[in-house]
């Protein structure tokens, strides 16, 4: 029996011996093209970036906090497979879509942004805006303290902002708040201008993200006002404590208004041809165009602010950020080439590369290059990935693509004993996070090639992750750049984040680190262990970490096969570093041992350590190839398929031949026919 | 001078203008007219990491000592075992051991018991391991459908963190199609709520804006030239518009606060039973309002590591507890007391189980519903997939035994059991026979008469 399994487990750890060996000839673009969804669902970090983007939100409206969640996609959260709009979703879509239509028409700002065509927008010149954060001294406040960014008014008392308002006229005074909830109430705030109390309400919103806005309009002269938020039903007992937060105070306005004449149906016809292209990130059909003209007149029937065309706006708004063509993105395109393949159109591959490099929807500058018909040119799309990749919104993209492929969100998961590691902090697991966020930016942005983000020597650490690499000279929270000893630190697998997550709170496991390896550094085709696998016993102090290991899951035992040829070896290299991620000579007064050899698919290596292991890697065909299958995957929101090997093969081979900065294959992978064409659906 | 600018409060948004209509989204009253007369509700409650029972050498701390015939007086006596909890109940209660899932895991017991306990399908090779899915739909999908003959969907709960190894496993559409779930029953309320009538054009302005967007989805599920999986995709989409229907109950101002003053805080440890008892009261509200018929609850995640807190101080990770070590993996220092800690959380499960049960009664559908407390585990440290608790409470249509307790003996595959309770809500073949065929085709078919009345 115990052989049966045993010969089961070889043979699924055989290893294929590798396509180092196969055709090394060029092969970028060649190869059957995948079949796609064409229809990818926008990921809720999407939705909540595009539509603070199309309707020019001062920051994320935090809606989409409460949408219901994907489940837990096998590679990346954007693989568009497994996002659907389920029941939930659409409810969830319709409330945020309704409640955004309200706040761009009740909000003058906002709506001269989205509606530029109303005449009645800006016959005083622009609007403005003046903002005192709640934190900020400059509000003045008779109870509470500074909560990060925001005021803490916990007992009851007033915070009070002062503005000087240039012109005479209606402004709007708003404050955005949200409460710690407790006793039988919801908290009650008032907002009040030079004194007057123009608006009580119950707060109950109870985290910043889902924070309300209290607003009410004022008419003032100019020069100087106070705008006034008071907390009125305090509450303690027994540790339940009400509070009310204080994000920030504005008035706004100064825009005059209603000097311009009333707007009719050329500027109704204007707006939606010119907003619905921003939605639907393509002109609109005349079909379109019609329907959404039909809403629009419409909604004056039953409408909720007095005025037919905001009636006409808030309406079709409404039902824009819910259409089909907002929610995904979408590939109609039909005419095929004489191959066979689909070109998506300019409008397409806009939405296609604004989406991988920036998670939100194009810029005017990006629509431009489509409307010219430059994306479907090599140059073109190359100027926009480049122009693309220079812009802020890159690195957050790249940092969301590591965040999954480093699993930094467990960090915070992360506990160590603390008789064992006293040092260890609850605030370290997101120092580590923020450690790895950096040292990736770094590298990336640096021009860093995958070489270099497993080899290179240097890292960020503050005053409690200094120690973990034997430095003692930073002070303080804040990250700072040091070079670590090369003898002992290269790249992004001896960061402490990552040799603390993979490992237990009393000790480290090789075989986590080996897992990870395999899965996530070199893509082996690791299967699941076997089910109810007898435990190891606990450790005894009399064999180090790797003896334990060796004797029940090496050479000669069960997991031989899994352990013995793929894991351990892996999981080995990194036994000089201990579960917080520290370097180690020895283990229970014994010698580490970090010696090993892994067979990689261009031939078995051998390592003293993790550093050579890490120079290994940084040099083998396998990291690379894995690192390009995880940029496919998230930059295309989709789970490879057979038919891309000779695609991550070739792009591989290039980028380990001629040590390419990371930044220059992601444009290489834009580049690509499987970027830019997809295969017929095959229909039905 | 000034007017107030509408971004009302959440409280505003559902209470704060008397008599305003509250909006039912999804419910279609036709459909409910049309079906069965009196109407069967069915909840599943799922416990992680196995129970304190006999296995593995440990002793029995969860079922009663007898078999057969159960009185309040028995349960009580055996206060000891855990499921003592439920005396009160004895009388609507059917306790079901000595089945066995039909399938092994594949390469996480947690992940493949999860993917099983309400399909009785295959579990996935691919993805496999903590991601493995189900090859099948689940039974609150099943029931949900059969309730409403209308494209119903069953309300999906969660009390867990997320980020977790393994997340949500219950409910699934069909093969690998899991159902994500709610982790904050305010949120869910107010999705069921749907929204208020301020000036009595909601519906009006809903059902244009609907109007308009079943014409674009139409216009794409019209053309010929997409994939299979593609059509799906857009046939969820637009079966899942609804227009503006009216709510007919909603929870008293008191249970309102008490969900949002958890609002968005639900995925904590120290929130975990809490909001897991807040998502019953949820259920019971939906199933009250015949808003929907079917419901899961899954508390903790697929291998609940919450550090609950027992007797006033914080206990290591469940899951943890459950292997008897401080280690998820299968070698660490033991956990002094660990089967101890491991019943108190059994008994800590089926308090929450009793709050449910309370609340199915307080609103008078007990009798009419089916009630299920399981786990996707027997025991934590073998891991077994034998012996999984099946606590049910109600009698459905009136065809299953009460006040007693089952033990089928090990070998029966849970397939049946499964097929019993759909019975039991008054599900017919066309026939008119007894369901026996939920689950895998591959496993044997059939009904429990041991459990019928």
């Amino acid at each position: 029996m115990v052989t049966s399994v045993l010969i089961v487990l070889l043979a699924a750890c055989d290893r294929d011996p590798g396509d180092a060996q196969r055709d090394p000839t060029s092969c970028v673009g060649c190869g059957a093209l995948p079949e796609t969804t064409r229809f990818a669902r926008l990921t809720h970090l999407q939705w909540e970036n595009t539509v603070q983007d199309l309707l020019g939100l001062p920051e994320p409206s935090g809606l989409s906090a409460n949408f219901i969640g994907d489940r837990l996609a096998e590679g990346f959260d954007n693989d568009a497979e497994g996002l659907q709009v389920g029941p939930e979703l659409w409810v969830d879509h319709q409330r945020a879509a309704e409640a955004l239509a309200a706040q761009v028409v009740g909000t003058s700002a906002l709506y001269t942004g989205v509606v530029p065509q109303d005449p009645r927008n800006g016959g005083g010149g622009p609007t403005e805006t003046f903002t005192v954060q709640g934190e900020d001294p400059a509000a003045v406040t008779t109870t509470g303290g500074s909560a990060g960014s925001a005021w803490n008014l916990w007992s009851a008392g007033d915070l009070t902002a002062t503005f000087q308002v240039p012109t005479a006229g209606t402004w709007l005074a708003s404050a955005r708040v949200w409460a710690d909830q407790a006793g039988p109430d919801l908290a009650r705030a008032t907002l009040s201008v030079d004194g007057t109390q123009l608006l009580a309400a119950d707060v109950s919103a109870t985290t910043e993200g889902g924070a309300e806005l209290l607003s009410a309009e004022a008419t003032l002269s100019a020069g100087t006002h106070t705008v006034t938020v008071s907390f009125e039903n305090d509450y303690y007992e027994g540790g339940a404590d009400r509070n009310l937060y204080v994000d920030w105070v504005t008035v706004e306005g100064g825009g005059g208004g209603g000097s311009g004449a009333p707007p009719g149906d050329t500027e109704r016809d204007a707006w939606l041809a010119a907003f619905g292209e921003r939605v639907h990130r393509r002109p609109l059909s005349s079909t379109e165009l019609a329907e959404y003209g039909a809403l629009f007149t419409a909604a004056a029937e039953f409408g909720t602010t007095g005025d037919p065309f905001r009636d006409g706006v808030q309406l079709v708004l409404t039902a824009m950020l819910q259409s089909p063509q907002f929610v995904y993105r979408t590939e109609e395109s039909l005419a095929q080439d004489a191959a066979g393949r689909i070109a998506l159109t300019d409008w397409e591959v806009a939405s296609k590369l604004s989406y991988a490099l920036w998670n939100t929807m194009p810029d005017d500058a990006l629509f431009e290059a489509a409307r010219d018909g430059r994306l479907s040119t090599d140059e073109g799309l190359r100027a926009e990935a480049l122009r693309l990749l220079a812009d802020g919104r890159a690195h957050a993209t790249l940092a969301d693509l590591h965040r999954q492929l480093l699993y930094l969100d467990n960090y915070q998961n992360i506990t160590k004993s603390l008789d064992l590691y006293p040092e260890f902090t609850p605030t370290m697991p997101a120092s580590m996070q923020a450690e790895a966020y950096a040292f990736v930016d770094d590298v990336i942005f640096s021009d860093g090639s995958i070489h270099e983000l497993y080899t290179r020597p240097s890292t960020f650490v503050n005053a409690e992750l200094a120690p973990i690499y034997g430095l003692s000279d930073v002070r303080g929270d804040e990250l700072v750049k040091v070079d670590l000893d090369p003898t002992q630190r290269a790249g992004l697998l001896t960061l402490s984040g990552f040799l603390a997550l993979e490992a237990d709170s009393y000790v480290h496991s090789p075989i986590r680190r080996g897992v990870f390896m395999n899965f996530s550094v070199l893509c082996t085709d690791l299967p699941p262990p076997p089910i109810n696998v007898p435990p190891l016993p606990p450790s005894n102090g009399l064999q180090t970490t790797r003896d334990r290991v060796d004797t029940h899951t090496g050479p000669g035992t069960c997991g031989a096969a899994c352990h013995g040829t793929l894991i351990n070896p892996l999981g080995f290299g990194f036994e000089h570093y201990d579960a917080l991620g520290r370097w180690q000579d020895e283990e229970f007064g014994m010698p580490v041992n970090s010696e090993a050899a892994f067979d990689f698919s261009d031939g078995k290596r051998a390592y003293a350590d993790a550093v050579e292991l890490s120079g290994i890697v940084g040099d083998s065909f396998d990291a690379h190839k894995c690192y390009t299958k995880h940029l496919v995957e998230y930059l295309q929101g989709r789970h490879v398929a057979p038919s891309d090997d000779a695609l991550l093969s070739a792009l591989a081979r290039q980028s380990l031949q001629q040590d390419q900065p990371i930044l220059d294959l992601v444009v290489e992978l834009v580049l690509t026919d499987q970027f830019r064409f997809r295969s017929p659906s095959g229909g039905e | 001078m000034s007017r107030t600018t509408p971004l009302p409060s959440r409280r505003m948004f559902l209470r704060g203008l008397g008599g305003a209509a509250l909006g039912l989204p999804f419910l279609e009253a036709q459909a409910r007219a049309a079906s069965a007369p009196t109407p069967h509700y069915a909840v599943f409650l799922r416990q992680a990491n196995g129970v304190a029972q006999a296995d593995n050498g440990e002793p029995e701390q969860y079922w009663p000592r007898a078999t057969g015939r159960m009185t309040r007086a028995s349960l009580a006596g055996d206060g000891d075992r855990a499921l003592s909890e439920l005396a009160d109940y004895a009388d609507n209660l059917l306790f079901v051991k000595g089945t066995t899932f039909g399938y092994p895991g594949n390469g996480c017991g947690h992940s493949g018991g999860g993917n099983q306990v309400l399909t009785a399908a295959k579990v996935s090779t691919d993805p496999s391991g903590n991601l493995s899915l189900a090859m099948g739909e689940s039974i609150d999908n099943y029931l949900a459908k059969q309730f409403t003959n209308n494209g119903g969907e069953p309300l999906t709960l969660y009390s867990g963190p997320r980020y977790g190894y393994i997340e949500e496993v219950l409910s699934y559409r069909g093969p690998l199609d899991l159902r994500p779930a709610e982790d904050d029953p305010w949120n869910a309320y107010l999705r069921m709520v749907g929204g208020v009538d301020t000036d009595g054009f909601l519906a009006d302005r809903r059902r244009s804006v609907n109007d308009l967007l079943r014409g674009q989805m139409q216009r794409l599920l019209g053309r010929s030239d997409l994939s299979v999986a593609d059509r799906q995709r857009l046939e969820l989409h637009f079966d899942s518009i609804r227009d503006f229907e009216t709510l007919s109950c909603s929870l008293s101002e008191n249970e309102e606060q008490q969900m949002a003053s958890l609002a968005g805080q639900g995925t904590l440890d120290d929130n975990r039973l809490t909001v897991a008892r807040l998502h019953c009261d949820l259920v019971a509200i939906a199933f009250s309002c015949d808003h929907v018929r079917a419901a899961t609850l899954q508390i903790g995640d697929g291998n609940d590591a919450t550090q609950y807190m027992i007797g006033g101080n914080r206990a290591p990770s469940f899951h943890q507890i459950s292997h008897r070590i401080y280690s998820d993996g299968s070698y660490g220092d033991p956990i002094v007391g660990a089967i101890d800690l491991h019943h108190q959380i059994d008994r800590m499960h089926l308090q929450v189980y009793r709050h449910l049960l309370d609340r199915l009664a307080e609103h008078g559908i007990l009798d009419q519903s089916i009630a299920v407390h399981t786990n996707d585990l027997g025991a934590g440290v073998s891991h077994t997939y034998r012996n999984v608790p099946f606590i049910i409470a109600g009698r459905g249509d009136g065809l299953l035994k009460q006040g007693q307790y089952v033990d089928l003996g090990g070998d029966v595959t849970h397939n049946q059991l499964l097929s019993t309770l759909i019975s039991a809500c008054g599900i017919r073949k066309g026939n008119g026979d007894l369901v026996d065929d939920f689950g895998d085709v591959d496993l044997p078919r059939g009904t429990l008469s041991a459990l019928m009345a």
